[in-house]
């Protein structure tokens, strides 16, 4: 959390993204290994340790060091992606169970206020997402509530998922898509 | 963003996570952009956008981060942009390569917030004070063009000296202003100064076209040389005809000014002397000769030795000015040079 400047909010948003992100790397290494596509799975594995260090999940972060290895040198692959597995699956859990549910409440559904009320917010996360500045991804996260009686709750979702993912481009379709069916200019002056 | 003062980092992962975290680290202090593959980061840092440094992941679906630090530093545009590693890849001999491939600083993860920014800023920090030292150098460089020739200018930058040397066959040219000085005394200092200077970057002009190399001006006379640090054929026969079209240089009626010009040659010694403002000079018997046959010239031809003008005879006509006499020669006849008419 320290890393993340001490800030729970911003921590655990970043848990649950980390959580959405890993839950398939698992299946994504052994389907990998099965079509024999190594340098897939080790990339998986690497990817894993290094964004589980990040967030401080340590035990985590040395099963994927571990399986990343014994995916190089091809010895003792089965053993190593089995106790990954185990020690993902455990934390996935564990981080499913601690996260306070953030989808549903708030009257989800409904999606008839005024657009013109979301123009604004709209317009700057689109000049961020042009801009590939990195500020969009927070931006996503504090103006969510300004959508959510503009946006259907799938848009609001696929909208913060791929500016969460840094998918800027797809991000940038999907609200060019959200855009026309409010009929909202987003263009700005 | 517009009106950002900010410096721009870019950072590229492809996990985003990670791009999270460190992007969540230097908002505060930085603007940043984001790349979650090579391709994208090079675009980005091609772009017309230029971000500051550059955080880099090594392993990376498509191109690695080592292949696209090699393409920024391979790219004039891109090479200088700080680039650091922030990886998992914490092998020595990972570390090795990214610093191979022209990385500056190598970060392991996991890394501590407040060490990845401390890093970030010293080698902002360092960047811009190399930029500083190369916008001061090339300065420099300019006064130093500005103040010596060429040749002499890289000399100093690379040895730190000019060495004096001797030169066999120089040709050398004076050329001065007649009634400038009584002009001097009844006019303004600003516009004295204008016309002069006005006068001085024609000829510098005319010089540069017969290839002439100038030396300095003393008052109201202008000196420079053919065939000293540049090598020419004929060098007599170009500083003669630059001293031609140098007398006649159209001037102002009312200014009552003329243009006398001498030219000599032979051995001369030059070199820098002075510590405070530089002076690169030529010294030597030729250079007193064709001093002195300014005094001897005529408007609108150039005074020279008969010595001198039997060297070029065929290109131009002479006519007997008179005599002078010249310690260590004796009296020698002095002719005004005209170009061949036929």
């Amino acid at each position: 959390m320290k890393r993340t400047g001490g800030n729970r909010q911003r921590y655990e948003t970043l848990l649950r993204k980390f959580a959405e992100q890993q839950a398939g790397t698992a299946a994504t290494m052994r389907a990998a290994l099965a079509g024999g596509d190594a340098a897939t799975a080790e990339r998986a594995a690497h990817s894993l340790k290094g964004a589980a260090a990040t967030l401080g999940a340590n035990a985590l972060s040395e099963a994927a060091a571990r399986a990343e290895i014994a995916i190089r040198t091809g010895r003792g692959t089965d053993a190593a992606v089995q106790a990954l597995t185990i020690a993902l699956d455990s934390l996935l859990a564990k981080l499913s169970a601690a996260l306070p549910d953030e989808s549903g409440g708030n009257g989800a559904g409904r999606s008839d206020g005024d657009a013109a009320s979301v123009a604004e917010p709209l317009t700057r996360l689109k000049r961020l997402l042009e801009a590939d500045d990195g500020e969009a991804a927070e931006f996503i996260v504090d103006a969510k509530p300004k959508l959510s009686g503009v946006l259907t709750p799938a848009e609001i979702k696929a909208l913060s998922d791929r500016v969460g993912n840094f998918d800027f481009d797809a991000a940038l379709k999907c609200l060019s898509g959200i855009a026309s069916r409010l009929s909202l200019n987003l263009e700005g002056n | 963003m517009p009106g950002s003062d900010k410096k721009l980092v870019l950072i590229v992962d492809d996990t985003p996570t990670n791009i999270a975290v460190v992007s969540g680290l230097l908002k505060d202090s930085f603007q940043t952009k984001v790349a979650t593959n090579g391709e994208k980061a090079l675009a980005i840092a091609f772009g017309p956008e230029r971000p500051d440094l550059i955080l880099l992941d090594v392993m990376m679906p498509g191109m690695d981060g080592y292949e696209v630090c090699r393409r920024l530093k391979d790219n004039p545009a891109t090479r200088d942009i700080p680039v650091i590693f922030l990886t998992a890849k914490t092998e020595e001999i990972d570390e090795e390569k990214g610093f191979d491939v022209g990385a500056v600083d190598y970060i392991h993860k996991p890394f501590s917030g407040p060490i990845v920014l401390a890093r970030v800023r010293t080698q902002l920090a360092l960047q811009e004070a190399l930029t500083e030292a190369r916008e001061a150098r090339k300065q420099a460089d300019q006064l130093l063009h500005a103040l010596l020739p060429k040749k002499a200018a890289d000399e100093i930058r690379a040895i730190g000296t000019v060495i004096p040397r001797r030169y066999e066959n120089v040709a050398v040219l004076f050329c001065d202003v007649t009634n400038f000085t009584a002009y001097c005394d009844k006019h303004e200092p600003e516009e004295v100064v204008s016309r002069l200077d006005a006068l001085f970057v024609i000829f510098e002009r005319i010089a540069a076209k017969h290839e002439l190399e100038k030396i300095k001006t003393i008052g109201d006379g202008f000196m420079a040389v053919a065939g000293l640090l540049h090598q020419v054929d004929d060098p007599v026969g170009r500083a003669v005809r630059c001293g031609l079209e140098m007398t006649s240089t159209l001037l102002d009626a009312h200014l009552d000014w003329e243009v006398r010009v001498g030219v000599h040659a032979g051995p001369v010694v030059a070199g820098v002397v002075g510590q405070e403002r530089y002076q690169f000079d030529i010294w030597g018997d030729t250079v007193n000769v064709a001093a002195r046959m300014v005094g001897m010239s005529a408007p609108g031809s150039v005074a020279a030795t008969k010595e001198i003008f039997e060297q070029i005879a065929s290109a131009f006509e002479g006519e007997a000015l008179g005599e002078l006499n010249v310690k260590g020669k004796g009296t020698v006849s002095v002719f005004g040079l005209r170009a061949r008419t036929n």
